[in-house]
């Protein structure tokens, strides 16, 4: 494909999810949460927020702690990374792109672009790939906000935080591809968001499934050892929506849930589920947490190639 | 005048053009169509005849079960001569968050027309289109009929040596039917060929230099409008007076008749001749002589007849019953 053709596309999906204001939206989210973190800052003391108005004095978040790093990194990771990016953010950016290949789909649009000049994968390639860049721009927008106020109020400047814009636009891309393949199945905007939703429950099923396997011995459930290897097998098989998370807390060098809290002082012999074993479930999280970014990224964007591929082929032999 | 794409002497050489829905709905059945370069060439047919579908077939939109042809010399599809056709779709839908110049940028974008040349050419479009004031308005408080005159404009913007047209004059008023028109033959003189699919007969007359009629997946008929309308001439005369007694002798010469009306097809003025001195031995006195040449919609109708079950045998029967109320 020819840049000025590419740049086109880029251009249009931009226009487009511009017209939806969610652009906007997604924009104003992103500084609202960056004005809001600005408004926290940690001294020797503790925490302060709305520059001083408001003062937690606690030794764990005072500047004096060395764990502060990775305290930050945490809430970042948990709370910004898990929370806003993992969830609220990626369907914000599915719902700003879901009308993309409708759109383009429609009778009276798409004849008009399939007598230019490029091949109908090229096509479909140039709407994917400008769908991503809406994505990727959108996600730096997020992180250098964050990464600055973090930098500059919590005097923290977490380099590696920066990663995330990469691995935003992965986990998002692991969700879009089933939006892309609904789309031009459905050439409905609704029905390929709702149905790319599906799919995102769907994959996060066994990824669901193996966390809990791995938790349960903390809470005092025994488990057959087939049903954890079974559950490694199944989330191999799907994109690791929830690895990311794990990838950007090692990036960044967030704290262990296990290492921030306080270890409740009464607690009952017996480990239950509210109750586990702190010692068995850091081992379960230290388990989770050891993920290999380049086999985790690489096979969920190979199964993610397999989904663009079929739509793919679905675009190329479909007549309009 | 334009330089040739490709080396055919044809613009359009479609041959043996097939294509199915499904299983049984057959759009079309062995199309060969040709079109020369530098005319004007209009594609007729009724509702559901193919035409849409051949088109959609010769811009890659509808994937063909069976074609073989080129496009200005090369196979139809080829990305090289794709950058020098324009096409305007029946019922286009253009992206509503776009202005008028943004969206003849983008599409000219995607056909690699150069930036520079993409503002310069946009601006003598839209002004050569009437729509200038409107070039930053965005698209979705565009009229019918300023959409249209923008499509045109979007299947010019990259000076295409092949331009297909369907149904181009589709919700435009008179005058702007007329500018399209005037567009059309500035076009031909410039040396671009049209290919046009329309069902407005009356406006194909006055600008196309050849037609094919489709009817059923099928050419019906191809070819010059003159030659079309040469084949079709007939005299009709009007007598006052009782025919029935002559009717056996006007059978001879291959008359019909009509009530006080005899029809003689093709051009042979002996012919004529011959019967009016049959009419005025036997006394009857003649009214008027029309030579009748037909009109296109008149060779359309009766082409279109004929794939009918009562077949028609001349243009004026499918006409005439074309007429006859329900």
């Amino acid at each position: 494909m020819h840049p000025m053709q590419f740049a086109a596309l880029v251009v249009d999906c931009f226009r487009e999810a511009r017209d939806r204001k969610l652009f906007w939206v997604m924009t104003g989210i992103s500084v609202l949460i960056a004005g809001g973190m600005a408004c926290i800052s940690f001294d020797e003391h503790g925490l302060s927020v709305l520059f001083g108005m408001w003062e937690i004095k606690d030794p764990i978040l005072s500047t004096q702690n060395p764990h502060l790093p990775a305290l930050i990194g945490s809430i970042l990771t948990k709370y910004i990374g898990d929370a806003y990016i993992g969830w609220i953010g990626i369907i914000l950016a599915l719902i700003a792109t879901a009308g993309v290949f409708p759109t383009l789909l429609q009778a009276g649009t798409i004849d008009v672009v399939l007598s230019k000049p490029m091949s109908r994968p090229m096509i479909f390639l140039g709407k994917y790939l400008g769908s991503m860049v809406f994505v990727t721009v959108q996600a730096a927008i997020f992180v250098v906000l964050t990464f600055l106020v973090v930098g500059l109020r919590w005097g923290y400047w977490s380099w590696a935080y920066l990663w995330c814009i990469p691995l935003i636009v992965a986990l998002f891309s692991y969700v879009f591809a089933f939006s892309a393949l609904f789309g031009v199945i459905t050439r409905n905007a609704m029905a390929s968001l709702l149905l790319a939703i599906l799919a995102w429950i769907a994959i996060f099923v066994p990824q669901m499934a193996h966390k809990t396997l791995l938790s349960l011995p903390a809470m005092g459930v025994e488990v057959d050892q087939k049903w954890v290897r079974l559950s490694v097998i199944a989330k191999t098989l799907v994109p690791k929506t929830s690895d990311i998370t794990y990838i950007a807390g090692n990036l960044i060098g967030a704290a262990a849930a296990s290492e921030l809290g306080p270890t409740p002082e009464k607690r009952p012999e017996k480990p239950g589920l509210f109750y586990p074993d702190p010692q068995k479930l850091a081992k379960a999280e230290h388990e989770l947490s050891r993920v290999n970014p380049v086999t985790s990224i690489g096979s969920s964007l190979l199964f993610e190639a397999v989904i663009v591929l079929i739509a793919m082929w679905k675009f190329t032999r479909r007549d309009f | 005048m334009k330089t040739p794409a490709g080396n055919s002497d044809w613009a359009v050489a479609l041959q043996g053009v097939r294509k199915t829905y499904g299983r049984d709905i057959r759009a079309l059945a062995g199309v060969d169509v040709h079109v020369g370069r530098g005319e004007i060439f209009g594609l007729l047919g009724p509702n559901g005849a193919g035409k849409s579908t051949l088109v959609k077939i010769m811009m890659t939109v509808v994937r063909p079960d069976h074609l073989r042809g080129t496009v200005l010399g090369r196979p139809v599809g080829d990305r090289r001569t794709k950058q020098h056709v324009g096409y305007l779709p029946e019922a286009h839908r253009f992206p509503t968050y776009l202005t008028g110049s943004q969206l003849l940028s983008y599409y000219a974008a995607l056909a690699r027309v150069p930036r520079s040349d993409r503002r310069r050419r946009a601006a003598e479009l839209l002004d050569r289109l009437g729509i200038a004031r409107w070039s930053d308005t965005k698209i979705a408080k565009y009229s019918k009929g300023m959409l249209q005159r923008l499509g045109i404009a979007q299947a010019l913007m990259n000076d295409p040596n092949l331009v297909v047209l369907d149904e181009p004059t589709d919700g435009l008023d008179p005058i702007g039917r007329r500018d399209v028109r005037e567009l059309l033959l500035e076009l031909k003189a410039h040396g671009t060929t049209v290919f046009l699919n329309s069902h407005l007969l009356s406006e194909l007359e006055l600008v196309c230099d050849r037609v094919a009629i489709l009817v059923e997946g099928q050419v019906r008929r191809e070819g010059r409008l003159s030659d079309l309308a040469a084949g079709s001439l007939e005299y009709r005369i009007v007598v006052s007076g009782e025919l029935s007694a002559v009717k056996d002798r006007l059978g001879r010469f291959g008359a019909s008749i009509q009530e006080c009306e005899i029809r003689i097809p093709g051009q042979d003025l002996a012919k004529v001749n011959q019967i009016i001195d049959l009419l005025r031995a036997d006394g009857l006195l003649i009214e008027s002589v029309t030579p009748q040449r037909f009109s296109l919609e008149d060779i359309f109708v009766h082409a279109v007849a004929k794939s009918s079950p009562a077949a028609e045998s001349s243009p004026t029967d499918a006409v005439a019953k074309s007429q006859e109320p329900a």
